[in-house]
């Protein structure tokens, strides 16, 4: 019972996330069984569109790294910073 | 282990049951297989990157490979945008971007369809790990 009473915190704290999560994954299962049903190239219009939601992940709020969102770092400028970051070649990812 | 079996069932059946289309006449199948996975990719990256986001601190500790994935997605990285103007995207959108470019090349010149699959295997090995976490995340709790 004690057991139970001290992992009641977390249990608590992950309520919301699990709701996020089925409703992220429910929307994804969808967007999948869509892409699935696709049989021919885009049009121009789609094409665009779909540029656009890629060019606009550069302002989502969960697309932005934890540097950009610490609190504590906000209005804090590094001064050895560059401004423009360089592009560079991409690593083999963290694995599950 | 069989409650992940057991959840992932009705995911699988969907997507296996969910059938795909017969391309239409003239349609390249490497740029729809291109398309689809680049609409995936993005779907997916974004599901991820959202269920972190919407407990950093927790995924942060609890999960740390989990939120140092995210974190790779969000590193930016410039693309060039046509021949004078770059933008800075991050790291989940510049590889799709990238993908996008080559796509149109070979669509212009059909030419780089080996260069295409290079691009392609690149967002497929990202969008397999989100998928790899999108599973871990939502079974594992």
């Amino acid at each position: 019972m004690s057991a139970i009473l001290a992992f009641l915190p977390t249990i608590i704290a992950l309520i919301p996330l699990l709701t996020k999560g089925v409703d992220e994954i429910i929307h994804l299962i969808s967007l999948i069984r869509d892409a699935a049903k696709q049989n021919e190239e885009w049009t121009e219009e789609l094409e665009t569109a779909f540029l656009n939601a890629l060019i606009a992940t550069k302002t989502d709020p969960a697309w932005q790294p934890d540097a950009n969102t610490d609190p504590a770092k906000e209005g804090q400028v590094d001064p050895g910073a560059d401004p423009v970051p360089t592009p560079t070649p991409v690593p083999t990812p963290p694995t599950p | 282990m069989k409650l992940k079996q057991l959840l992932l069932l009705p995911l699988l059946s969907l997507l296996l049951f969910s059938g795909c289309s017969i391309l239409k006449p003239g349609a390249d199948p490497l740029v729809v297989r291109v398309e689809q996975s680049e609409a995936v990719a993005l779907s997916t990256f974004q599901a991820v990157l959202n269920i972190d986001n919407a407990n950093r601190s927790f995924w942060k500790t609890s999960a740390p490979p989990f939120h140092a994935f995210c974190e790779y997605l969000r590193q930016p990285h410039v693309v060039t945008l046509n021949s004078t103007n770059t933008v800075t995207l991050p790291r989940g959108s510049a590889i799709i971007y990238n993908l996008d470019q080559t796509k149109r090349a070979y669509i212009h010149s059909k030419s780089y369809s080996n260069v295409v699959i290079t691009a392609l295997a690149t967002v497929e090995q990202a969008l397999y790990e989100a998928q790899s976490w999108v599973t871990i995340t939502s079974t594992n709790r």
